[in-house]
Parts: C-alpha cells; sequence; structure tokens
C-alpha cells in the first residue's frame, strides 16, 4: 500500500492510496462545515443537485445514461452529523481501465465529469436547473417525512435531539420540513458556492492505480476558486443534564424502542472505546448476555459510541411491560463494570475484538477512505498496529473509570399504545 | 478429493471447488492482500421446507412455521457455553441468518481464521437443545418477530408474497408466529436438524486471506463423514395465476411504500442463473432513472429515488420485483404495464440495452474487491446449482432480443400484485 498526502488549495487536503489488490477506484470528496438549523438542508440540496445533472448531461436521465456507458460507475451524494459539524459527502467509484472492454481511459473520464459536476453545474440563472431540483427536493421532504417508517431510528434520532438540546447536534441531519420547504433552487446554488468557499475540503481517492491524473485535474480546478474557510474540530462534549429527562411517545407499534444516552466527561478514548465494547457493543458483551440471553428481554440491546459527543447510546427493542425491568438490568451491568466486575477474559476478549476491526480497514476502497479520514480529525496513530498497541495498554482500572464516568443524561421510549 | 479451479471469464480471479469425502461441497477464493476472511456454513434449509420425510418410508411430516430460524437460534448453544463466547477468544464477529430457501452460520475476522473455522465446523455440527433452552429462546425470537412486524419493508414484502403465492411456503413468514414456535420443542428440532443438517445438503463458501490447502485439512479433521441423502422436501403445486392484485396495509408510518411484484413461472436451477440475468437487465432496463418511463414518473412526483427492483427467486418461484415510496402506487403499476406494452410491441432500444449491460458488468467487477459479496456469491452458486461465475457468463452472453422473449413470456399484466403500505394517521 502506498499513501500519499497534499493540499490541492487553502484547506483543501488530498489523500491518495495505492493498493493493488483493488479492480475499481473510490473517490471521495468531503465537505466539512458547522452544522445549522439555517443551512443543512440546503448545504444537503446543493451536494445533491451537483451529482444529479451538470451542464454537459443536462438532465437526470443525460447523466444517468453516461455513468451507463462508463460501467455503472457510481456518483452520488450522502449527509453526515459528526459532532456538531456536518458532513457533505460527494462520491464516485469506477472500474479501472484493465476491465473497460471498449478501451476508456476511465480515471480520466470520470475525473473530468466529476469535476464537470463540481465545477460546471447545470445552473443557468443563478440557481439549479428547476426540473432537476424540484425531484430532488421532493426527494429530500420525503426522506424527512419517512423518518417515522423505521422505528429504532426514529427512537434514536428523537432520543439525541433531547440529549444534546440546543446543540447542533440536536438538529436533524438533513433538516426538518419547514427548513427543507423553504430552499429554492438559488439558495441551494449559494449554500454550494459558500461550501466551496469556507468548508474544509478533504479528498481521498483510492485505486490501483496512481492518482498522478486525477490529482493534477483536481488541482486544477479547485486552486481557481476563491477561499477562505476554517478547521473544525469534530469533538465537542455535550453537559449533562443535572436530572436525566425521561420523555414517552406512543405509537401504533409493536414493540418498544427505548434507548438511553449517558454522557462521559472521560477523555482516555481507548479505555472510553474498550468499555463501550464490552458494556453492549459484542455479542460477549454484558447486555447482550444479560438482557438477552440470560432474561430474554429483547431481541437486539446494545450499546455504541458517538466519540464526538463523548457519548454512549444503549438502545433495546422489548415489550411495554418489561421496560422498567430492561432498563433496571442495563443499569445493573454498568454498576457491574463501576464496581469492577470485569474479567481478564472479558478484557482479552474486547481488545481482539476491536483488534479485529482495526486490522479490517484497507479491505474496501472506502475503509481506506474513511481510515485516513479519521487520522486526520483524531489524534490516533496512522499505522494499524501501533493503533492496535494503545488498545493492548488499556488496563482494567482504566476501563473502571470510563464506565464510572458515564452519567445518564436521556431516557426515551416509544412505545406501542396500551390496550384499553 | 478432486479440487477444480474455476476461473472467471473476465477477471484473474479464481475458485477451488472441492466435493468433500463427507460430502460437503468446498468453495474457496483465496484473495491475495486482503486482511478480512468472510466464511459461511450453510445449509439449504429455509422456511419453505417446511414439509418433508427423510426416507420413501416415511410419511412427509409438516412442521409449525418457523423451524429453521428457530433451529438456526439454538445451535449457538453448546453445551457448556454460548458460541458467541468461543469466537470472542479468536476476535471473529460471528453471526447467522435465515431465509426463504436457506440458513447460514458466518463469521468475518482479520486474525486466527483457522481457529474460527474450527469453532464453526464444530458447533454447527453438535446441536445440543433441551426444554430449558428452547424455551428461553421463544421470548427472545417472539422480540424478533415484533421488530419485524414494525417494519413496513418486511410487511410489504410478506404482504405481497401472500397475494402472490397460494400454496408455495414462500408466502409464510420466515420466522413464523408467536403461535407456531411455542409449538416448537426439543424433539423437533432434533428431527429437523437430523434431516437438512446432513453435510450432503451443505456447503462451506470461505474468501479473502485464507490457503486452501488449510482450510482442506480443517475439514479433514473436523467433518464427520455422511452417507445420508438430502431429505425429500414436498412442495405443492403452485398454479400460474396470483391469489389477488392488490393489498393494503396501514401502518403508523410518514411516507407511503409500495412493492409491485411479477409473478413469473418458476424455473430450475439450471435455467435459474440465465432467467436471473434476463430479469436482472429487464428490471435494471424499467427502473433506471436514464429510461423514460422512469424519467417521467420523477418528473411527475411519481417515484423518488428509492424507486429500485429486485429478483426474488428459489425452488418453485421467481418474481421480479419493483418497490418504492409513492402516493400514487396505481400509477407506478399503470406506467410500468404501458412501458411493458410498448417494449413487447417496439422491442427495447439496443443502445439502452447496451449500456445496461455495461452497467450490470461494472457490478460484478466490483463486487470482487469485497470477500463478503465473494463468498456469497459461491454460497448463492451452491444453493442455485450453478457455478460461481455462471451469472457473468450468462451476462456477457445475454442480447436484447433475451430480454424481448424475457419481457413478452414472463411479465403478464394478470399475474401482477401490488401490495401497498398506506399512512394510518393523514400527513
Amino acid at each position: 500500500m502506498e499513501y500519499n498526502r497534499t493540499q490541492l488549495a487553502e484547506n483543501i487536503g488530498f489523500t491518495a492510496v495505492r493498493d493493488e489488490k483493488f479492480n475499481s477506484s473510490l473517490l471521495m470528496i468531503r465537505f466539512i462545515t458547522e452544522h445549522s438549523e439555517t443551512s443543512a438542508s440546503a448545504n444537503v440540496l446543493g451536494i445533491s443537485c451537483l451529482t444529479a445533472t451538470n451542464s454537459r448531461y443536462p438532465t437526470i436521465s443525460a447523466l444517468s445514461s453516461r455513468l451507463n456507458e462508463l460501467y455503472g460507475a457510481s456518483l452520488g451524494s450522502s449527509a453526515g452529523k459528526v459532532g456538531n459539524v456536518q458532513i457533505l459527502r460527494l462520491y464516485s467509484s469506477w472500474i479501472n481501465n484493465r476491465y473497460a472492454y471498449d478501451g476508456e481511459d476511465m480515471q480520466r473520464e470520470m475525473a473530468e465529469l466529476i469535476c464537470g459536476c463540481l465545477f460546471s453545474p447545470n445552473a443557468p440563472n443563478g440557481g439549479f436547473d428547476e426540473e432537476s431540483f424540484r425531484i430532488l427536493k421532493n426527494d429530500l421532504l420525503d426522506r424527512i417525512d419517512g423518518e417515522t417508517n423505521y422505528k429504532y431510528g426514529y427512537a434514536v434520532s428523537k432520543a439525541l435531539g433531547i440529549a444534546f438540546r440546543g446543540e447542533p447536534a440536536a438538529y436533524p441531519v438533513i433538516g426538518k420540513r419547514r427548513d427543507a420547504e423553504a430552499v429554492t433552487p438559488q439558495s441551494a446554488l449559494a449554500a454550494y458556492h459558500k461550501l466551496l468557499e469556507t468548508a474544509q475540503i478533504e479528498i481521498s481517492f483510492v485505486s490501483s492505480e496512481g492518482h498522478e491524473v486525477i490529482e493534477e485535474i483536481l488541482r486544477k480546478h479547485f486552486s481557481g476558486i476563491r477561499r477562505n474557510s476554517r478547521s473544525y474540530a469534530l469533538r465537542c462534549k455535550s453537559p449533562v443534564k443535572e436530572q436525566p429527562e425521561t420523555v414517552f411517545r406512543e405509537m401504533d407499534v409493536n414493540q418498544c424502542n427505548m434507548i438511553m444516552v449517558f454522557k462521559s466527561d472521560c477523555d482516555d478514548y481507548y479505555a472510553l472505546s474498550m468499555m463501550n465494547i464490552l458494556f453492549g457493543d459484542a455479542s460477549f458483551s454484558k447486555l447482550f448476555l444479560n438482557v438477552r440471553e440470560k432474561l430474554s428481554l429483547c431481541y437486539f440491546c446494545s450499546s455504541s459510541l458517538f466519540y464526538s459527543k463523548n457519548a454512549v447510546l444503549v438502545g433495546c427493542g422489548t415489550d411495554r411491560d418489561k421496560v422498567e425491568q430492561a432498563r433496571d438490568e442495563i443499569l445493573h451491568q454498568l454498576d457491574e463494570m463501576c464496581i469492577g466486575n470485569i474479567s481478564d477474559k472479558e478484557i482479552n476478549d474486547t481488545f481482539m475484538s476491536v483488534s479485529n476491526t482495526i486490522r479490517s480497514a484497507g479491505d474496501t476502497l472506502s475503509s481506506y477512505s474513511n481510515w485516513f479520514f479519521d487520522r486526520i480529525f483524531y489524534d490516533h496513530p496512522h499505522d494499524p498496529a501501533e493503533y492496535i498497541e494503545e488498545f493492548r495498554k488499556v488496563t482494567k482500572e482504566r476501563i473502571v473509570q470510563a464506565a464510572r464516568s458515564l452519567r445518564l443524561d436521556t431516557f426515551y421510549c416509544l412505545a406501542g399504545k396500551e390496550e384499553n | 478429493m478432486q479440487r477444480v479451479i474455476i476461473s472467471s471469464p473476465f477477471t484473474d480471479d479464481k475458485v477451488i471447488h472441492i466435493k468433500h469425502k463427507s460430502g460437503l461441497e468446498i468453495y474457496i477464493c483465496e484473495m491475495k492482500g486482503f486482511n478480512g476472511v468472510q466464511a459461511q456454513f450453510c445449509t439449504k434449509y429455509g422456511s419453505i421446507h417446511r414439509r418433508f420425510r427423510t426416507s420413501p418410508d416415511e410419511d412427509f411430516m409438516n412442521v409449525p412455521d418457523g423451524v429453521a430460524h428457530f433451529l438456526e437460534h439454538k445451535l449457538f448453544e453448546n453445551e457448556d457455553c454460548q458460541v458467541f463466547e468461543l469466537y470472542a477468544k479468536t476476535g471473529a464477529n460471528g453471526n447467522a441468518a435465515t431465509s426463504y430457501d436457506r440458513t447460514y452460520y458466518d463469521f468475518y475476522c482479520t486474525a486466527n481464521y483457522a481457529e474460527s473455522l474450527k469453532i464453526l465446523l464444530d458447533f454447527v455440527q453438535k446441536p445440543y437443545f433441551t426444554k430449558e433452552n428452547v424455551a428461553k429462546e421463544q421470548g427472545i425470537i417472539a422480540q424478533e418477530i415484533k421488530m419485524s412486524d414494525d417494519s413496513p419493508d418486511w410487511r410489504i414484502f410478506e404482504n405481497m408474497l401472500a397475494n402472490m403465492y397460494h400454496v408455495h411456503p414462500v408466502r409464510i413468514k420466515i420466522e413464523g408466529t408467536a403461535e407456531s414456535i411455542a409449538e416448537i420443542d426439543e424433539t423437533l428440532l432434533y428431527k429437523c436438524y437430523n434431516a437438512f443438517y446432513d453435510l450432503n445438503n451443505m456447503c462451506l463458501s470461505i474468501a479473502g486471506n485464507v490457503s486452501a490447502d488449510e482450510v482442506i485439512a480443517i475439514c479433514d479433521e473436523y467433518l464427520a463423514e455422511s452417507s445420508k441423502n438430502a431429505p425429500e422436501v414436498f412442495m405443492p403445486c403452485e398454479p400460474d395465476e396470483i391469489v389477488s392484485p392488490y393489498v393494503c396495509e396501514k401502518l403508523d408510518i410518514g411516507e407511503p411504500l409500495f412493492s409491485l411484484g411479477y409473478k413469473c413461472r418458476p424455473f430450475s436451477s439450471s435455467d435459474r442463473a440465465v432467467k436471473s440475468v434476463q430479469a436482472s437487465v429487464t428490471g435494471c432496463l424499467l427502473s433506471d432513472s436514464s429510461g423514460r418511463m422512469c424519467e417521467r414518473l420523477l418528473s411527475e412526483g411519481i417515484i423518488n429515488s428509492s424507486f429500485s427492483y429486485e429478483v426474488f427467486a428459489g425452488d418453485g418461484y421467481f418474481s421480479l420485483i419493483f418497490s418504492g415510496e409513492s402516493e400514487e402506487p396505481e400509477k407506478v403499476r399503470d406506467a410500468i404495464i404501458s412501458e411493458i406494452d410498448r417494449i413487447s410491441s417496439e422491442g427495447i432500444d439496443e443502445q439502452q440495452f447496451s449500456r445496461i449491460k455495461k452497467t450490470a458488468y461494472g457490478y460484478y467487477i466490483r463486487e470482487l474487491n469485497n470477500v463478503d459479496a465473494v463468498a456469497d456469491r459461491m454460497m448463492n452458486a451452491f444453493v442455485d446449482g450453478i457455478g460461481p461465475f455462471d451469472t457473468m457468463k450468462a451476462l456477457s452472453e445475454l442480447t436484447p432480443d433475451d430480454i424481448n422473449r424475457f419481457i413478452c413470456s414472463e411479465l403478464k399484466k394478470d399475474r401482477l400484485v401490488l401490495s401497498v403500505i398506506e399512512r394510518k394517521c393523514d400527513k
């Protein structure tokens, strides 16, 4: 594997990874910006308009046909939220030249097509093309409305909204309906232009082929834009409430989805990670073995670490009349960790699990991209072996301290309606 | 035991296939440069195998719905420990899944694969069912059933199958119901296990950072020779007609969904690879946003970007399904019927066909970059009774005429089921 990193322009990083085993390539462009009610939906629409048309392929159908000609190359966008920051992604992947049976120079074709989307969008009158914008805006509104289709995800979103109330992290990553409705072709284009000027931009290219061609094409385009950007930190702790807030909401569902959000003031990342895995993020975890396997209260009960907010989220699906028992058992298992009821075997199992995950970085194009992106924002070793060594050093005492740092902040339950 | 090397027609990828002396079929793909290993130990036993016998002298027996899935859960419990505790020592991430036509046990790891493979082969061959551990599982599975009942994606799919198939067991929910799983006991689980977990009915698919010699040596050590034959499964005679063209359920959701399935004739496993490719390219032609119909429906706000297709096929069932979100699913249905009528009379646009074929080719190529996908491909080939690269070969030989014939012969408007999930309350 070869790794190269350079700057294309002010605060525009370019990371290239070359690994011979791949038969395809991935280009990922991340725009990192502040997350706010006023810009979230406009940013999402701005980026999604870029991947639907451009001035050379001015309809969704035309651009889609061109991508089909290029062996079904993917071109898409997505939005994520890390801490209080919004990350807009434009990504594309395609097969390498040797598999292109009509002899296309795939890397050059795709680089030029993507640059066409970024720097020559279909925006004839100071706004994105009305027709494609209308389709994409409807799509966004449908996604917002569809949040309640998936009950667990909906419960998580509501619980995080309560836990981080008053902070940007509380706001939905794609915005709320009223904000999305207000976005126009002009304001979406303006939002994109603002991202180009002010966002921190991180580009990664992963391929078995060299990065020189794509770097040259991207540098030529990005160096021509005006930049006035700042850098962002992805970590931003959230203050814990004095008293945990409990919210009980009813819907017409068969199963209760209960969510508990804990917050921590611990800065020991490695201990927090190991604590979270042992608590509920593995099939040997205390929550899996006790809440599910021993008490048969649920099909799933797991935890996940939101390191950017120093929070741990526990989710569990159970019957309405068993919610209290499940909550008590979850808290009991946390207490067990706090009093040091952790065996050497459990610590070793946790270490093996985390090592397994770390070593998988580099087995897919996107995992390489994510790995090196995380290295830029977190002070973690670049070398997976060194990173694993940091976890090996974690002691039982450090895990106990991490467990003791957790404070329950929010309890949210999406429950079925009680029968009369 | 003979090692057969199967080569990909378009890439350098190779699969080693062995019919092991135990009866197990083994597929190995050594993927140079990858850290991970994905292993899948699979039996051709799923929710549709609900009436069977193990000897011609016996009567066929019916089992309660959800047994295959229940059995999958219970195999994770050994006499002295949970299987997950064994995997924890190696760092592997173990799991399992039951579908309509198979059950498989898998792990993913980036080190110690040999130890994890021994755990996998060992625990799947050592069932341990007791009255107590069966009773304990009822509560867990009852919650899993409730979870899937709250999923509109599952509800819409299951409703569609129930209105497409009269008697084929694919119309029944994989996990069964709270009532049906209450009928399951340890004796029944052993009976089903002994019938279907015969190595002659199973495969091991393993891809990634592995050595074929080492995998085979472990199989030699851990697999007991099996002389039995696969059970005889009774499949009822399914008519060509559908049950009902429309089904609607109201749920507490925000965005209405539809699923539109054509009931096609079932195909034998030897034909299924070719027919699946034909169905897949047809689905892509109709649902791709470069197509005229899709462009119009998007422009009119009748569909959104969730519009997609899938080919759903197995023993005795074959369907091409379009699904997505829409406030006006009947208009989507009418548009698809009209587009199929148009293609039937005019033939397909050869340029569009060529582009879609390139898209499918690119998808196949990229899939070979992923150890999970490669292991899946080999397992699917075993269940379908084809070679791991047969679908790529079928794609390369596909012509526009094949698609025209598939459309004319299989996509009949009187065999179309529209399944809809509407909002219980207004927006």
